[in-house]
């Protein structure tokens, strides 16, 4: 049977029955959007494949409780930016520990850190990286990555070209002006360092 | 220059842009539906809060039965009632009853008198103890009564009843329960012991005195005493 022309409330309520490929053809629909928020938040595509299938199966273990006041893809992305947070600070953690014990001795433990966690984000491998490249591509790599989460969070959200400002308010539990300020301020934070760095462009 | 600021900018933005959706970009492998399926059919582990909640409830179920218990014990506890004190004034009346018809029912015994005028005596005072026993408990309960007037009726039904009780036995004079259960009289002959006779006195013979004891001084030991 053909789902091309069911929405996904329908897909909801058969999944809702137990039928798990109604639940299948809502995985292939919003997969490539789930994926993209995990690895928006932890940077790391193992992190995201991880992320994006225990959100899934949490939203079907979940879906009675599915009023349908916000849309399906809206609800599913508020539980996989949940659980990416959760992965992410995991990570932290984990990169905590595991600083403070190599730079035990050493004077900044928390530079270290912020260059363990800056380099986990701009080793994340991308179809991008042929494309955008030379000295400019790395400090702005670099400079996003030293963002703080709030506005980095926004602006690689905003930027990846899957969500528009409303679902992005809805997964960070934000109003959209917020968002909106939060993405330009972003690119201020980064020309401004740029120019203090005095980065050849 | 301004131009050159903002063709700057713009490459800067665009460089922003591209390489935010570069660290973005990225499809889950081809499998990710099939892995995601199987997990979800997989059968919930539902047995982990049956685990979880069967010390729980086995806790519960402990607790209450041990209150229940605790509860029925306090309730099975005897209770000082104001009852009590005219039940004692009964039990003290029938004694007295009983020990008034002692003399008209003698022993047909040849034990002396005087052994039946002392079981009398010690049956008089036992009645008397328990009279005033009976007395002190009521002006007890008198009190304890004066307390629960509130409660009304009960305790009003109770005295009217003890009272009607004690009218009763002091009017007819028929014996009580405690009467009936006095033992039948004696009817045995009794034993009669003869007096012993005087033996034979003892002939006990004189012992012989004793020789003296004579110490002798200890002889001087040998070897050297310096």
């Amino acid at each position: 049977m053909s789902t091309s022309y069911v929405t996904d409330a329908d897909l909801v309520a058969r999944a809702r029955q137990g039928d798990t490929a109604a639940f299948g053809e809502l995985v292939d629909r919003h997969r490539t959007a789930v994926y993209r928020a995990a690895l928006a938040a932890t940077g790391s595509h193992a992190d995201a494949d991880d992320v994006a299938q225990d959100a899934f199966v949490l939203a079907f273990r979940r879906l009675e409780s599915f009023r349908g006041e916000a849309s399906f893809k809206t609800w599913l992305l508020s539980i996989a930016w949940r659980q990416a947070l959760n992965r992410r600070r995991a990570v932290r953690r984990m990169l905590r520990r595991l600083v403070t014990t190599m730079a035990a001795g050493a004077d900044e433990p928390a530079m270290a850190l912020e260059a363990a966690t800056a380099s986990l984000v701009a080793a994340a491998p991308t179809p991008e990286e042929a494309v955008i490249s030379g000295e400019l591509a790395r400090a702005v790599r670099r400079e996003i990555a030293a963002l703080s989460t709030r506005l980095r969070d926004v602006l690689l959200l905003a930027q990846s070209g899957e969500y528009s400002y409303d679902e992005i308010g809805a997964m960070l539990g934000v109003p959209v002006g917020t968002i909106k300020w939060r993405v330009s301020e972003a690119r201020r934070v980064i020309r401004r360092r740029l120019e203090q760095r005095g980065s050849k462009i | 220059m301004s131009g050159m600021d903002e063709s700057g900018n713009d490459r800067i933005d665009r460089a922003i842009d591209e390489a935010a959706r570069g660290l973005t970009a990225g499809e889950p492998g081809a499998a990710f539906t099939m892995r995601v399926l199987a997990r979800v059919r997989r059968r919930p582990a539902v047995w982990n809060w049956r685990i979880v909640m069967n010390p729980l409830s086995v806790a519960a179920v402990i607790a209450i039965a041990f209150a229940a218990l605790v509860m029925r014990m306090s309730n099975v506890r005897p209770a000082v009632t104001p009852q009590s004190a005219p039940a004692i004034a009964d039990a003290a009346r029938d004694l007295s009853t009983l020990v008034s018809r002692v003399p008209m029912e003698p022993l047909k015994s040849t034990a002396p008198s005087s052994s039946q005028d002392a079981m009398k005596r010690s049956l008089a005072a036992q009645s008397q103890s328990l009279e005033k026993a009976a007395r002190s408990q009521e002006a007890r309960s008198q009190s304890q009564r004066a307390l629960s007037q509130s409660q009304g009726a009960p305790s009003q039904s109770q005295r009217a009843l003890s009272r009607s009780r004690r009218a009763r036995s002091a009017s007819d004079g028929a014996p009580s329960f405690v009467a009936s259960l006095a033992p039948p009289p004696l009817d045995v002959p009794s034993i009669v012991l003869p007096p012993l006779e005087a033996g034979a006195s003892l002939d006990v013979s004189a012992l012989a005195p004793l020789a003296p004891i004579v110490v002798a001084p200890i002889d001087q030991p040998e070897g050297d005493q310096s």
